[in-house]
């Protein structure tokens, strides 16, 4: 796992880029997330993240096409690789696998 | 609906590129939700907040540095500066040239400023040794002394045992040896500086042994210790210390000295000369009378170490009420003894320099500090307005090279790199002068042993003096070049085309120029004055006479009877020294009536003549009579017109009178005119002359005209009159030069360095009338196509010139009056700055400069119009 690192923050974005699928990108991600999480975020603080994942592999890019919002300014969709998905499914079982050794009676 | 511009901006000028994209973008987008759905206000807060978040360490530029050393580039550069170098050779040659003598003068003046600041203090305690100076107080004069009497170290030391160390030394003195060799004939040689110091000495001054030691050197009084230089001479070259160690000499060819140790020359920045050390207790043996005198000074000087904690001012007022416990009442009313601190002994002239030695003051040190720099600025000017004037050749290369590229900075390296290669060149060739200069400079001054050297430090310095040039002469015009505008050069709009008005330029020469001219107007008034010191009257002749030493006297009349049968001799006296006081050596004694209390007397000089000395040095008697026939003792006295002065007699009522000195009493019979007993820094004093054969020790032979074989001929006669004596002579008027050696040495600085500034700054000037006269070819070509003469167009240029060579002068004059003023007052016989002095350096500089840049003028303005109309 140590070479697949993915931070907190990461992994929501790097889940919101798997869920809008194709879709994905900086603002789509930023409405996506504040609307789950109930607060404001930054735009800036999803690119640094988007940037670091790409570097890292979990996912890969693409411009969209020009439209005539954003100051003629191309989208960048981002999906999610293989690898990406691969790191999701393991940090998913790692978290279920604890979560389930809860023992029940603690919380009566 | 426009986000807010400044914040966009900013975001286009750090950002990346390959994500400015998508940054932007998304902030647009979110900009414009917001400004529908918020309000345009928070829209535009919102946004410019989204961008400061946006500015982080992984979006911003990456700054590109591999094209600094972007080894490419950096070749073309040196190619590109080595062909313009070998392309414009005449160029290249004038501004390397004029640079590396800037600073090969600046480094050399350096160096020997450093040299001169750095005597005498390498020895162990030298920030807490002082030399005991003495200040004898008269009620017309105070002496001034670097000698104190002997007994003084020995009670200093018994009486402060808080002081670490006091010494002292005698001398140093002519001493006269015989090395005894088996199966030869002995060796003898006669030393100059031979010094006497006690077992303390070497505690306290450095002194560095090749063989024996300091502990056991001095033990035995007739021990020996020789310089390296003088067992070479007694031994050879190749014998080891130890085998010398145990050797006799023989001093004054009486005293059997033995070989207790080899040192090391004394360094030339030291004013402790000698050439052989003897034990002080030998010197205190043979000559018990000067070494128990308290009120006498011969030639012994104390020294003293202070404890670190110690204060000299303390131990001065201390010295001061205890010295009564071995002055007379007399003598301790007088003296008064001050500690010199080791450091000013070099600079400070008031206490005289000691046999061998010499004083530098400080001010000419700091005056030869300035004039390196003042050289340097003025061929650092030189090479920024040599390389501001090429530029302009290359202007159409900057407008191409922008077009196809390049940025400012780039075009800021290379010419940066042109000119480092320029300096780089200079630097080499400043090596290579100042080289020479140093070994140019110990040669001439061999009389006062500069040893001048080249070391690392200095290296280092001429390599900063060189980053300096780069900085200060190529930012300028490196910064203007690259700023040229390319589309007006490829247009032919040459930038600098504002001839008239200020601009850095003309500020530079100007600048160059009041330097230049402060210079050539100071050798002027320094030619001048040099020509009083060598052409004043001193009232005797000088021409072509020699001096001798007399070893024993009753064989004087043998010497005078062998020359007499030269024809080439054409008089001969005897004395005790030249009319003027020469090497230092002065009689000293003080007159006064009988009837005068003997504190009352006033100090005096005492020369000793014979019967011949008046005449034979055409000295003028204004009164009374000459000496007649020798006496054993004198009886008679012949005074100058300076002593009856402070009698307040005539020459007339003089004559008869009896007059009182130390050595005894005598009638005065005659009066000279006053003639300079002194040399020309100094006023003449009083000076009463006798006719006794003490002290006349010196011999003078004038001869008709100067050459080998009378020079041949006297040592012959000489040698057969003194048998077991070295024989020397010296010129009179050598020994009088010899007075104004800081003097001459200043005067021959200004000439040379006023010579290489006007050199410089010709060459400035040479290479800014290339530039004027290149800008303006087609105006000259107009010109003389509507009519104008060749003359005309050469004043025209010359025109520009003199103005700034003008404001130079006005600029100059000030400083170079009040500089010369200073300069002047330590003479007592000092000529008057006139107004044709500061004008004759104007004139000379405009003409020097005049001449070099018209050449380029008229260059200018002979050239064919047709051709510099036609040039687009």
């Amino acid at each position: 796992m140590a070479q697949h690192s993915l931070g907190e923050f990461e992994e929501l974005v790097l889940l919101m880029v798997a869920a809008l699928h194709d879709e994905a990108y900086g603002v789509s991600i930023l409405s996506g997330l504040e609307k789950e999480l109930g607060k404001s975020l930054n735009v800036s603080a999803v690119h640094v993240a988007l940037k670091r994942m790409e570097d890292k592999d979990f996912v890969k890019s693409r411009f969209g096409g020009i439209t005539e919002d954003r100051g003629g300014r191309r989208k960048k969709y981002y999906v999610i690789t293989a690898l990406g998905k691969r790191v999701l499914d393991e940090q998913f079982a790692l978290r279920n696998n604890i979560y389930n050794r809860i023992p029940k009676i603690s919380f009566g | 609906m426009q986000p807010p511009r400044k914040a966009l901006a900013f975001l286009r000028w750090f950002c990346r590129e390959d994500y400015l994209e998508e940054i932007e973008g998304d902030l647009v987008e979110l900009f414009e939700n917001r400004y529908s759905n918020l309000s345009p206000t928070k829209a535009n807060r919102k946004f410019i907040w989204d961008v400061i978040r946006s500015f982080r360490l992984r979006n911003i530029k990456k700054i590109d540095l591999t094209h600094l050393v972007y080894p490419f580039m950096f070749q073309h550069y040196i190619k590109i500066g080595g062909r313009q170098l070998l392309r414009n050779k005449a160029f290249s040659g004038i501004n390397i040239f004029g640079l590396s003598i800037g600073i090969a003068c600046c480094l050399t003046l350096l160096i020997f400023v450093g040299y001169e600041s750095s005597f005498d203090n390498f020895h162990p305690f030298a920030n807490r040794s002082y030399r005991v100076v003495q200040q004898t107080q008269y009620p017309d004069q105070t002496l001034y002394w670097n000698t104190t009497a002997y007994p003084l170290a020995e009670a200093v030391r018994e009486d402060f045992p808080e002081l670490e160390l006091v010494t002292q030394t005698a001398g140093p003195f002519q001493r006269f040896f015989t090395v005894e060799k088996e199966g030869m004939d002995d060796y003898q040689f006669e030393l100059d500086y031979v010094l006497f110091i006690d077992p303390f000495y070497p505690k306290a001054f450095d002194l560095t042994w090749l063989a024996g030691d300091k502990n056991s050197a001095f033990q035995h009084p007739n021990s020996i210790v020789l310089t390296e230089s003088i067992a070479e001479k007694c031994f050879g070259q190749n014998v080891s210390g130890q085998s010398i160690l145990g050797k006799t000499i023989m001093l004054a060819g009486k005293d059997p000295m033995q070989v207790t140790g080899i040192i090391k020359d004394a360094p030339g920045n030291s004013n402790l000369r000698y050439e052989m050390l003897v034990p002080y207790e030998f010197f205190k043996q043979n000559n018990p009378y000067p070494a128990s005198n308290w009120s006498g000074n011969y030639g012994g000087t104390t020294f003293v170490v202070t404890s670190e904690q110690q204060n000299p001012e303390v131990i001065e007022s201390s010295i001061a009420t205890w010295k009564k416990k071995y002055l007379t009442k007399e003598d301790d009313s007088r003296i008064s003894y001050k500690l010199q601190p080791l450091a000013e002994i070099h600079t400070e002239s008031l206490y005289g320099s000691s046999p061998g030695s010499y004083t530098m003051p400080s001010n000419m040190l700091q005056t030869a500090r300035y004039v390196g720099i003042f050289i340097l600025l003025i061929a650092i000017g030189n090479f920024v307005n040599l390389v501001t004037a090429k530029s302009v050749i290359r202007a159409k290369e900057v407008g191409i090279r922008k077009t196809i590229g390049s940025t400012r900075f780039d075009l800021f390296k290379q010419f940066t790199l042109e000119n480092s290669l320029l300096v780089a060149i200079s630097v080499l060739l400043a090596l290579v002068f100042s080289i020479g200069l140093i070994s140019q400079a110990n040669a001439a001054f061999s009389i006062i042993n500069l040893q001048l050297e080249l070391n690392w430090a200095d290296v280092g310095m001429i390599v900063f003096l060189g980053g300096i040039t780069i900085l200060l002469g190529t930012a300028y015009p490196a910064i203007i070049l690259s700023s040229f505008n390319p589309l007006q050069i490829i247009k032919n709009n040459l930038p600098f085309t504002r001839t008239r008005g200020f601009s850095v330029r003309k500020a530079v020469t100007i600048f160059q120029f009041a330097l230049v001219q402060l210079f050539v107007i100071a050798t002027i008034i320094a030619a001048v004055q040099m020509d009083l010191f060598r052409n004043k009257s001193l009232g005797f002749t000088t021409d072509a006479v020699l001096m001798l030493p007399v070893p024993q006297s009753d064989k004087i009349e043998t010497f005078k009877n062998q020359l007499a049968n030269n024809p080439e001799i054409k008089d001969i006296a005897i004395g005790s020294g030249p009319p003027m006081a020469v090497n230092g050596f002065q009689l000293g004694t003080r007159f006064r009536t009988s009837d005068m209390p003997e504190a009352d007397g006033y100090e005096t000089e005492m020369k000793i003549g014979d019967t011949n000395y008046l005449d034979f040095y055409g000295m003028e008697l204004i009164s009374g009579r000459n000496f007649t026939g020798n006496k054993s003792d004198f009886d008679e006295f012949i005074v100058n017109e300076r002593l009856l002065k402070s009698m307040g007699w005539t020459p007339e009522n003089a004559i008869g009178r009896k007059l009182t000195i130390n050595e005894g009493e005598a009638t005065v019979i005659g009066v000279v005119k006053d003639f300079h007993n002194n040399s020309l820094q100094h006023d003449i004093s009083p000076c009463v002359i006798l006719n006794w054969n003490y002290f006349q020790d010196q011999a003078f032979v004038k001869v008709s005209n100067i050459n080998p074989q009378v020079l041949e001929s006297i040592e012959q006669s000489w040698k057969n009159s003194f048998t077991k004596s070295i024989y020397n002579y010296e010129f009179i008027d050598d020994s009088i030069a010899r007075e104004y050696f800081v003097e001459t040495l200043s005067f021959k600085g200004f000439t040379l360095f006023s010579i290489i500034a006007i050199v410089i700054g010709s060459l400035g000037l040479i290479g800014l009338m290339t530039f004027i006269t290149t800008q303006r070819t087609k105006e000259v070509g107009i010109r003389k196509v509507l009519g104008a003469t060749v003359s005309e167009l050469v004043l025209f240029f010359l025109k520009e010139f003199t103005v700034l060579i003008g404001i130079a002068f006005l600029l100059a004059l000030p400083f170079a009056y009040f500089l010369m003023q200073h300069w002047l007052e330590d003479f007592t016989y000092r000529i008057e700055m006139s107004w044709w002095m500061f004008l004759g350096g104007g004139v000379i500089t405009l003409i020097i400069a005049g001449l070099s840049s018209g050449i380029q003028a008229t260059k200018a303005a002979l050239a064919n119009p047709i051709k510099s109309i036609k040039t687009e």
